[in-house]
């Protein structure tokens, strides 16, 4: 995968991810800038005993980080939006990821004038289910991933359902 | 930055330095690891010379060709000139070996500084730190810590997005630095925000200490030594089979047992001392952060709690402290100043590790008057250890002045620094190499006797001048004094121990060095002048020492002198200067009867031959006796300040046996003991009045050391208020209104002092051109 190729997945991938977390994981959204640059650039959360540096602080308490799993979960998740835009005869960017949630870019004043993908029932369901899973997968007990899935699919659920 | 009020208010009422930050401690430490680890090197890089075929060829033929065997019986001289020529013959091939261990040294210590410049990018590289561009409110909220930590420049911010651990770092090189904060303590920002900046503060006060390059040095240093040097040594032990064969441990000449043990205790030095580094600089950034930002020592005390007990074997070894000594170290920084014994053991065996390899290497220089080698090593250990123990008497002060523990600062220190020192001494690069596998433990534990009670001693009086000059004003120019005064008087037990490494059965035996004059003819003279003159090898060495006589004398004249600045009386000063006097007038007394008793005792034919040294042996012994008495009066009649009193009467006591024997040596004339003296003032020289003053000052020193004990041990207990206790409160000093009678008492003390000071002076500067041949030109 060229480098080209690598940003313009990202950057969906990025736009799902500050949603799930601002849902899920709103202690986390703060340095989500930062860590949505590193997850990018394929850091990935060190697995087994996190080894302190020869020079840290020197407490070993760990936290229950979910953004690693978020992240994840938006991978899955635009990966699954590509799919149906891709069945829908359309080119799945950020902006129409954001579309799809519901929410706006910061910096943009309105969402794109492009055709937006719109999910239907079944679909936001598929999506809840990706979430859940990931979710699960981590650790969580089976209905907090849920609830938390819940409040991630809500809005645009919500939206697409009323629609 | 002015300390917060709240802690000048709070801290508990024996804080004698109310106001003052804690110190950083790490700069010392690093200092003692660079030593350590250049001296563990050394000897390693050693025993890797001579692994190398062509130079174990080189360096074994010379050995033989140019050994030397020395009688058992040898005099120094002999034993100098042996060693000369042995000095001269190795010449070539120690330095070879020199050049060869100093370019891998020079190589290990660049190949250290050089990854401890790569190494923040490479952490920057291999953790994929980031940074928090587009973390507005994170990054205003880490600029407004930094202005409040007062950290100018501010360092980079960096987040480590694949650490769940709520922790962070500081790490950089040559003041580019950038403190690291590790995704899970990002989670407390928002969480937990005192506990977020209680971390946060915590590295930014790493940059205030300074402490930041020198533990990155100390790292990367550690692991330059694993892999340059120690890693190597292990390979050859291994391929030789050193380690697989347990039954040749302990034969041939070249034995692995020393080298695996030597190899083991240095690996393992080394290694505390760098944890003792890490764990430092950790307990004094949370001093700081407890001292200069109190709103967030409670949030760093809970975050210390969260934490398990890592076990005592952890906080007390490990590289980072336990939470009691964490919490502590908030609560009272001022206790990180105390030396731990372990801390202490590890200093001494850097201190003996660096000295015993310094030897070897200035015999090459001094390879004409090896006795100038050894002098100046003892010279560089007797600094050394003074300027550890005036540190850690310093600290234990300093951290709580009116609970100084005396048990730590007059026994547990100076135990704990002489056995490191003691095992340090032992591991040098001539025994790992099993060139000379003789090493003689009688007289390794017996040197390290010697050596607890010099230190205990030397304790003893840095507490008693150090808690003086913190009464009169604590000037630095007074500390500063006063730690030199101690340096110039250590040589004595450095050049003791030295000379006893060399030949060390001699340490056990008295030898009268005039045996023969010592004849049974003498009667009891014998008996008497045996011990004035009578001497063990190491004594006869430190006659010579070069700064005794001045370093016995500064002993009291700086304390004084400093104590004079400050308009006080120095309380028990006088007395002592009486007590020290009034044994000298009954020493010379004795003196003046010593011709007579002997003309009434002996044949004029015994007299005549010789009697004249058996006299002054006789007389000498009589004046290092009486320190005993004088010590004990002084030191059992002050309660405080002994060790400076004692040297004061020790001082007095001498100078007035110095004169006494002049009036001995009248009275032999006059009534012509020898048969063949008329009565005249005896004619004598600077020289020989300098050699027995320094004779009767050092003996009587070590003496006036056991009476001091025996002094305290008797007011210890009778002392119940019957006797009277010298004030502990000095008065005022001052003449204008005073009687008569105090005036004319001061001007006398003072002139006596005057006087002595004079005499100290004279006899110094007349036996350092003495002694100075013996040491540096062979003479």
């Amino acid at each position: 995968m060229n480098r080209k190729t690598h940003d313009a997945q990202a950057e969906p991938v990025a736009a799902v991810a500050a949603i799930l977390i601002e849902a899920a994981a709103p202690a986390e959204l703060p340095m989500f800038p930062a860590l949505a640059r590193a997850y990018a650039n394929s850091v990935v959360m060190r697995r087994g005993r996190d080894r302190p540096s020869p020079v840290d602080f020197g407490i070993e308490d760990a936290e229950h980080l979910l953004t690693p799993v978020l992240w994840q979960a938006a991978v899955d998740v635009v990966a699954y939006f590509g799919t149906v835009a891709a069945s829908r005869g359309l080119a799945l960017t950020a902006d129409r990821v954001r579309a799809m949630l519901r929410r706006p870019a910061a910096d943009t004043p309105s969402v794109t004038a492009a055709p937006a993908v719109t999910l239907t029932k079944e679909e936001w369901g598929h999506v809840h289910g990706i979430v859940t899973e990931v979710l699960q997968k981590s650790g969580m007990p089976h209905e907090e991933a849920r609830q938390k899935a819940d409040s991630v699919v809500a809005k645009g659920y919500l939206s697409d359902d009323g629609a | 930055m002015t300390a917060p009020a709240a802690f000048v208010e709070t801290p508990d009422t024996d804080d004698a330095f109310p106001g003052q930050p804690p110190t950083p401690q790490t700069t010392a430490r690093f200092v003692i690891l660079l030593a350590a680890v250049s001296a563990a090197s050394i000897v390693l890089f050693s025993y890797l010379y001579l692994s190398v075929p062509t130079k174990q060829t080189l360096f074994m033929e010379r050995l033989t060709t140019c050994s030397i065997r020395v009688p058992d019986d040898a005099t120094l001289p002999q034993y100098a000139e042996a060693a000369a020529q042995e000095a001269v013959c190795m010449r070539s091939a120690r330095l070879d070996q020199a050049a060869w261990v100093g370019a891998a040294l020079g190589g290990e210590l660049a190949l250290a500084y050089g990854l401890y410049l790569v190494w923040p990018a490479w952490i920057r590289r291999r953790r994929g730190l980031v940074t928090f561009d587009g973390c507005t409110e994170i990054e205003q909220h880490l600029a407004k810590l930094t202005k409040a930590a007062e950290i100018d420049p501010a360092p980079t911010w960096l987040l480590d997005p694949g650490s769940r651990l709520a922790s962070g770092y500081v790490f950089g090189a040559r003041k580019r630095y950038s403190v690291c904060l590790r995704a899970g303590l990002i989670t407390r920002f928002v969480k937990d925000r005192a506990a977020f900046d209680a971390v946060v503060l915590h590295e930014l006060a790493h940059l205030r200490n300074r402490d930041v390059s020198k533990t990155h040095l100390t790292l990367t240093l550690w692991r330059t030594f694993v892999v340059v040097a120690a890693l190597p040594v292990v390979a050859l032990t291994i391929g030789s089979g050193g380690l697989t064969h347990p039954a040749e441990w302990f034969s041939g000449s070249a034995t692995a047992l020393p080298r695996i043990m030597a190899l083991l205790v240095l690996t393992a030095a080394l290694l505390l001392i760098r944890n003792g580094i890490r764990r430092t600089r950790e307990l004094e950034a949370d001093a700081t952060v407890g001292y200069f930002h109190p709103d967030s020592a409670g949030a760093l005390r809970a975050v210390f709690d969260q934490e398990p007990d890592r076990g005592r074997i952890r906080s007390w070894f490990g590289p980072h402290p336990g939470r009691a000594a964490r919490r502590a170290a908030v609560d009272k920084p001022k206790t990180l100043l105390q030396l731990r014994p372990w801390e202490g053991i590890g200093i001494g065996l850097s201190v003996g590790v660096v000295t015993a390899n310094l030897g070897p290497n200035l015999t090459n220089l001094f390879s004409q008057t090896p006795l100038a080698a050894f002098f100046l090593e003892g010279l560089a250990l007797g600094v050394l250890v003074c300027m550890v123990l005036a540190i850690a008497v310093w600290r234990e002060m300093f951290s709580s002045p009116t609970r100084a523990s005396r048990v730590r600062i007059l026994l547990v220190t100076p135990f704990a620094v002489s056995s490191g020192l003691a095992v340090g001494q032992l591991l040098t690069a001539v025994g790992i190499t099993g060139i000379d596998s003789s090493a003689d433990m009688v007289a390794a534990v017996a040197a390290w006797g010697v050596l607890l009670a010099g230190m205990v001693c030397l304790a003893a009086w840095l507490y008693s001048a150090f808690r003086l000059t913190a009464e009169d004003g604590r000037s630095a120019f007074g500390w500063l004094l006063t730690l030199a005064a101690a340096c110039v008087v250590t040589g004595w037990f450095t050049a003791w121990l030295l000379v006893q490494k060399a030949e060390s059965p001699a340490l056990w035996w008295l030898l009268p060095d005039r045996d023969d004059l010592l004849r049974n003819e003498t009667g009891w003279y014998r008996w008497l002048a045996a011990w004035g003159h009578a001497a063990n090898f190491p004594v006869s060495v430190a006659s010579n020492g070069l700064f005794i006589l001045l370093g016995s004398t500064l002993f009291w004249v700086i304390p004084f002198l400093l104590h004079l600045r400050s308009g006080r009386r120095f309380a028990g000063f006088g007395l002592a200067l009486r007590t020290g006097a009034a044994g000298g007038v009954a020493v010379l007394m004795i003196g003046c009867l010593l011709p007579i008793a002997a003309k009434s005792a002996l044949p004029l034919e015994t007299r005549a031959s010789s009697f004249g040294w058996v006299q002054d042996a006789s007389y000498i012994s009589v004046a290092v006796l009486m320190h005993v008495v004088v010590a004990a009066v002084v030191a059992g009649a002050a309660s405080r300040s002994r060790p400076i009193l004692v040297a004061v009467s020790a001082s007095a006591l001498s100078a007035v046996s110095l004169l006494g024997m002049l009036a001995m040596w009248a009275v032999g004339n006059c009534i012509n003991v020898t048969g063949k003296a008329s009565c005249r003032f005896p004619r004598t020289t600077f020289s020989e009045l300098a050699r027995n003053l320094h004779t009767i000052e050092l003996r009587g020193m070590l003496l006036a050391a056991i009476g001091c004990l025996i002094g305290v041990a008797i007011a210890r207990l009778f002392r119940r208020g019957s006797v009277p206790v010298l004030a502990s409160a000095p008065e005022k000093m001052s003449w204008r209104g005073a009687p008569l009678r105090t005036v004319a008492s001061d001007v006398v003390a003072l002139s006596f002092v005057v006087l002595l000071i004079a005499m100290s002076a004279t006899a110094s500067v007349t036996r350092l051109a003495d002694s100075f041949g013996f040491w540096f030109t062979g003479g």
